[in-house]
């Protein structure tokens, strides 16, 4: 639409206005807008303005053209006559070189390409008829020039200065948030700040708009393209222009395959009513449904999220929900129902694996279970606690694993008067194979025995190889047994995998040093569960070490040191090294940088450890960081430890075989957050 | 086995006492041997075990890796740790003798727990005489494969020959170097002279004593290794 502000002078309080003959003859009336279909007389800004002298009359009119009136050039004629009637004839006052109305257009937005978030874009629009032609830059963020649901969508209105935000679903308007105000705009995908955001310019043809927003969630953890869209008062537009890409601003750790932690899985009301509830967050009626939500339904599921792996806990008495066992001690046949359930559902959401993960601890069945009972324990009467699912005691006060002789305990610590034995454990676990194979699921790495630290706890070791002296007992080989039931099940048997305990905390992070088995000393828990996997090839257990200074680390100076500790033992019958490593690495610092460098410190550490092992062909996993707030954990924290990671030699040898592993809950009562969560940054699967 | 002279100690001590938040403690006792004796100049080890809490997902989190370190029994054969923290304690001797074995290596020997400021004493600590049993194993047909140096091997050939004390000690025999075209190979073990010993084969291989009956396997066997007062008995088994 071409405006014009008209100054008319004339002698007589009788205003008209003619355009040629086109234009009707029209009173001004303040503050009416009078139109046909050649031009529009406004009563508004600045129309009847009138001043008068002794003998000027001065007025404004503001006239408008329209439709293909407006597409050539005019003249404006005035034509003036007095109170008897004389007139001036038409005189011309102004050419008015009306040409057709250009459509705006989109410049630039900058950056042009960015991995910052927040980011400030510049975003500039030119339009022939003047900035002020321009009312509306809208802005998208979005893979594609579309405007579905959850997406980044709003834009700037000229005329009022203000910034909008629509909502995920694109049906509620938020703002106006003026820029450079301390306010914001948030849907789930993204953040539009007034600190940041201004209006650069609107001076001749171009309108230039800073505007700063940052993606959040999911959403930007993939490669998102800027599109704008200008329209002018005309409503004429430009259409969806790129003008930026927008990578992550998360270190990709592409390619590798992405594994949730749910923790302890309530198997035993996986298709009961009302139960879940157990799973915090859900509003479902069964834990079935939940995990529908978890891995389906939700749309921030976990496998819209790049999950394709799952690893779970289960109790074995009942603990949280899981009674694999009835009172014969056989395998529960609507236990075993419902982990098939459980299966069946995680392969029809689209899972692929699975990591099982018995539960050894205190808490897989009640408290009632555990018995304090006097035994022999390295040959010297004393009270343990006992729970039937271990193969030895507990210490009274602390639970920690039976340690009365140190290294000694393997073979001295007490045998568990009330141990169920083994074979009720294989059988399950054979169940639990079987029925993944049934769902058609691989098995990622069966983790029969989480977070074992061997060194420390040398009874542990009974979990490979359960030995009793001549006479008291039948000895047990635990790995053997479970591999034959990998293999005959169609998995692999190396990927019978304990994870190992996480790693010492060095002072300072990037502290490191050789311990008695040549390892670094930060995988003490890694290296003496593989020593002890060797059997009869090497020792286990807390290895001389030295205390001269302190790393808190068990540092071994040769030249110093004892060469040996005749108190280590060593597990009589060898085995083949787990082709998988899972050793959980869920240290931090206080600051982010020591992470970072702890990170990348035990990482690289990890893979010389591989090499030196003759393991480098392993699969590893990258364990149990909290991506979330949650128990002292930070998002920017697990950040830098995914920095860390991928400036490390693992990463750069090893990272298409390493496993993401964040740590979550989903237990109503010790989940942090409510499931399915948003896994945040790093642990983004996406390639960039 | 490295002995670390007086100065060691005392620097030990010291760090001990420095770090002590609390009143120290101190362990005493005496080495004896086989028959009883004192004995003197043997190296006492000690090593206060690690200290562990649980954080909020009930894993195990070592706070202390605690500590070790060595010194050496007195004329008399006596010993005295000082300044030593609250902990537990796993305390072990070794005669001076380089066949000496310590008694923690062969007999249950539960670590002393320590309270603040607490002096244990009448410790005893045993050392025992050693006795090297070489077990050569026949192999003609060089079947066995013996571990690298990073313990690969070919595993069902793999050889593993060890063996049990009655007190469910068990110590594996270590091979010789391995000699490319070496038809039989020698596994060395120092155990406790006058003591009896089973042997543990791990193998999948089948291994004969010298008359040729076959020798069980993966378990404690019912063949028996008995040293006497000899510093070294050989004992003939083969592959066949």
């Amino acid at each position: 639409m071409s405006v014009m502000d008209s100054m008319i002078e004339v002698i007589t309080p009788f205003i008209c206005t003619m355009i040629r003959y086109r234009c009707l003859w029209v009173q001004l009336l303040r503050g009416w807008a009078l139109s046909n279909s050649q031009c529009t007389i406004y009563g508004t800004a600045g129309t009847g303005q009138i001043s008068s002298t002794a003998t000027d009359l001065t007025v404004n009119i503001r006239i408008g053209l329209t439709g293909s009136f407006a597409l050539t050039t005019q003249t404006v004629y005035l034509w003036i006559v007095d109170n008897l009637w004389a007139g001036t004839g038409w005189v011309a006052t102004s050419s008015w070189p009306l040409a057709a109305p250009q459509p705006p257009a989109v410049i630039s937005g900058t950056p042009t390409a960015t991995n910052v978030s927040p980011q400030t874009f510049t975003f500039t629009g030119r339009d022939p008829n003047g900035a002020t032609d321009m009312g509306r830059m809208y802005f998208l963020v979005n893979s594609s020039p579309t405007i579905p649901q959850n997406v980044c969508h709003g834009f700037y209105d000229r005329p009022s200065n203000g910034l909008y935000l629509y909502n995920d679903s694109i049906t509620v308007l938020m703002g106006p948030l003026t820029p450079g105000s301390s306010g914001s705009l948030q849907n789930t995908h993204c953040t539009i700040y007034g600190t940041g955001s201004a209006l650069v310019s609107a001076a001749g043809t171009d309108l230039v708009v800073n505007i700063r927003i940052g993606l959040t969630g999911l959403f930007s953890l993939k490669t998102q393209k800027v599109y704008l869209w200008i329209v002018d008062n005309a409503q004429t537009g430009t259409g969806w222009v790129q003008t930026s890409t927008w990578t992550s601003s998360v270190p990709s750790i592409a390619p590798s395959s992405f594994e949730i932690n749910l923790s302890a899985v309530p198997l035993d009301q996986y298709n009961t009513p009302g139960s879940g509830g157990l799973i915090f967050g859900c509003t479902a009626n069964t834990v079935r449904l939940c995990v529908q939500q978890l891995f389906q339904s939700n749309p921030y599921n976990y496998r819209a999220q790049g999950v394709t792996g799952v690893r779970f806990f289960f109790t074995l008495a009942g603990g949280y929900h899981s009674t694999p066992f009835d009172a014969a001690g056989n395998v529960n046949p609507v236990w075993s129902q419902n982990i098939y359930d459980f299966f069946s559902d995680l392969k029809l959401y689209g899972i692929t694996k699975v990591t099982p993960t018995p539960v050894f601890d205190t808490w897989s069945g009640p408290v009632s279970m555990m018995q304090a009972i006097s035994a022999t324990s390295c040959g010297e009467p004393v009270t343990l606690n006992f729970v039937p699912w271990l193969p030895y005691g507990l210490d009274l006060t602390e639970n920690y694993p039976d340690r009365s002789c140190g290294n000694q305990s393997y073979s001295q610590a007490a045998h568990n008067p009330i141990f169920w034995g083994w074979t009720r454990f294989f059988n399950l676990m054979n169940t639990v194979l079987s029925r993944a194979a049934q769902a058609q699921l691989s098995v990622n790495a069966l983790d029969y025995y989480q977070e074992t630290n061997m060194a420390d706890f040398t009874v542990m070791a009974r979990f490979i190889y359960d030995f009793y002296p001549p006479g008291a007992g039948t000895s047990v080989d635990v790995l053997t047994e479970l591999r034959n039931r990998m293999t005959s099940n169609g998995f692999s048997a190396g990927r019978i995998a304990p994870s190992a305990n996480g790693p010492a905390k060095p002072t300072p992070a990037s502290a490191n040093c050789t311990n008695w088995y040549g390892d670094s000393a930060l995988l003490e828990t890694l290296t003496a569960q593989t020593a002890a996997i060797a059997g009869p090839w090497s020792k286990f257990g807390v290895p001389p070490f030295h205390s001269e200074f302190d790393y808190s680390l068990k540092c071994y100076n040769p030249a110093t040191d004892p060469a040996e500790d005749e108190t280590m033992p060593s597990i009589p019958v060898w085995h083949s090294q787990p082709t998988f490593t899972d050793m959980h690495s869920q240290k931090m610092y206080a600051t982010d940088a020591d992470t970072t460098t702890f990170s990348n410190s035990f990482h690289s550490l990890l893979w010389t450890f591989l090499v030196n092992r003759g393991l480098s062909g392993n699969d590893v996993v990258f364990g149990e960081t909290n991506p979330v707030n949650c128990d002292g954990w930070t998002s920017t924290a697990a950040a830098a430890m995914i920095t860390g990671y991928k400036s490390s030699t693992l990463y750069a040898n090893a990272g298409a075989r390493v496993t993401m592993r964040p740590w979550h809950r989903t237990e109503t009562g010790s989940a942090c957050v409510s499931s399915p969560h948003v896994i945040n940054p790093p642990f983004n699967p996406f390639a960039p | 086995m490295r002995h670390l002279g007086f100065l060691t100690f005392f620097v030990i001590i010291c760090f001990e006492i420095s770090s002590a938040q609390s009143v120290a403690g101190s362990i005493a006792g005496a080495v004896i041997d086989g028959d009883g004796k004192s004995v003197p100049a043997a190296t006492v080890s000690f090593q206060r075990l690690a200290e562990f809490s649980r954080d909020s997902e009930m894993r195990l989190v070592r706070n202390d890796p605690g500590i070790s370190g060595v010194l050496m029994s007195q004329q008399d054969g006596t010993f005295l740790i000082s300044g030593l923290v609250t902990g537990r304690y796993m305390v072990c001797a070794r005669g001076p003798n380089s066949k000496s074995l310590t008694g923690c290596g062969w007999e249950a020997t539960a670590v002393i727990k320590l309270g603040q400021g607490e002096n244990v004493n009448k410790i005893v600590r045993r050392t025992f005489e050693g006795s090297s049993i070489v077990i050569r194993v026949s192999d003609p047909q060089q079947k066995v494969s013996l571990p690298d140096t990073k313990g690969n091997l070919v595993a069902d050939r793999r050889l593993f020959v060890g063996v049990v004390s009655p007190q469910g000690f068990y110590r594996p025999a270590i091979p010789a170097t391995f000699v490319a075209g070496a038809t039989s190979t020698d596994f060395r073990v120092v155990v406790p002279k006058r003591q009896s010993f089973r042997l543990f084969l791990d193998s999948d291989l089948t291994i004969t004593d010298n008359l040729g009956n076959a020798i069980e396997r993966q378990k404690a066997s019912d063949f028996f290794v008995s040293p006497g007062t000899s510093d070294e008995i050989i004992v003939d088994l083969g592959v066949r």
